[in-house]
């Protein structure tokens, strides 16, 4: 028995409840890069300009998550903390967020 | 999920500024297009001044969009999102005390099933209580 599992037999957890948060984070991420895309759409962001735009957004919007939704504490409602939080925020929502910056900047600037 | 209404505002208010400020990048993109297109029909080359005249967008606009995207995301963010903690000891407390809800209402804890079930039959007791109706029955015979 490794550390991790002698870990989760002492402080064991609720699958359903660790599930249920990562979906409803997920619904916010994939929100929130929606709308991060229709800014960079507007501003008419280029290639790289673009995409620190959007790390630089999922940022604001992980620290939003642990501020607002998490109290503060997010070791009690996702397993890794915060870490797992931003990381999911980052990779989770590129495709949303290309896909309307693609469409704004096509709207506005065509 | 219940937006309370500070939220539900604040989402109503940045949307509208959102909106404006993507009409704003429009219509200006659209107008430098048209007033470089007019500036450059007398010389040689209009498309060079067309390509390079829509990538500048006011500061205005900019602070605009920046400051209506915070927003609608701080509204968003702060519109009654629940999560529920993961670890069993805290939410086991939390339900067995009502400080979490179940679907809506206060839940018995996660061991219901096991708290409230039947106790043992007291088999001695009942069959003492047999026998002695067997007696009485025997006397009335």
């Amino acid at each position: 028995m490794n550390a991790e599992e002698r870990d989760l037999q002492l402080y064991p957890i609720v699958p359903e409840n660790l599930i249920a948060n990562s979906k409803t984070i997920s619904d916010l991420q994939s929100l929130s890069s929606s709308l991060l895309g229709i800014a960079a759409g507007i501003l008419g962001l280029e290639s790289y300009t673009g995409f620190l735009f959007y790390l630089l957004g999922t940022l604001f919007v992980s620290t939003l998550i642990v501020t607002f939704v998490m109290g503060g504490k997010p070791e009690v409602y996702s397993r890794g903390g915060w870490k797992d939080v931003i990381a999911a925020d980052v990779t989770g929502g590129v495709m949303g967020f290309v896909l309307t910056w693609t469409l704004f900047f096509g709207l506005v600037r065509v | 999920m219940a937006r309370s209404l500070p939220s539900k505002l604040l989402i109503a208010f940045s949307s509208i500024l959102l909106a404006h400020a993507c009409y704003s990048a429009h219509e200006h993109s659209l107008l430098s297009t048209t007033a470089a297109a007019a500036h450059d029909s007398s010389s040689s080359s209009p498309h060079s001044a067309t390509i390079t005249s829509g990538s500048t967008l006011p500061l205005d606009i900019t602070l605009e969009t920046l400051l209506s995207v915070s927003l609608l995301l701080v509204g968003i963010v702060s519109s009654g999102w629940e999560l529920k903690p993961i670890s069993l000891r805290s939410y086991a407390g939390g339900v067995e005390s009502g400080k979490i809800l179940v679907d809506g209402k206060k839940g018995k804890g996660l061991f219901v099933g096991l708290e409230e079930r039947a106790g043992f039959a007291d088999i001695r007791k009942q069959r003492k209580e047999f026998t002695d109706w067997m007696k009485t029955q025997g006397r009335v015979e």
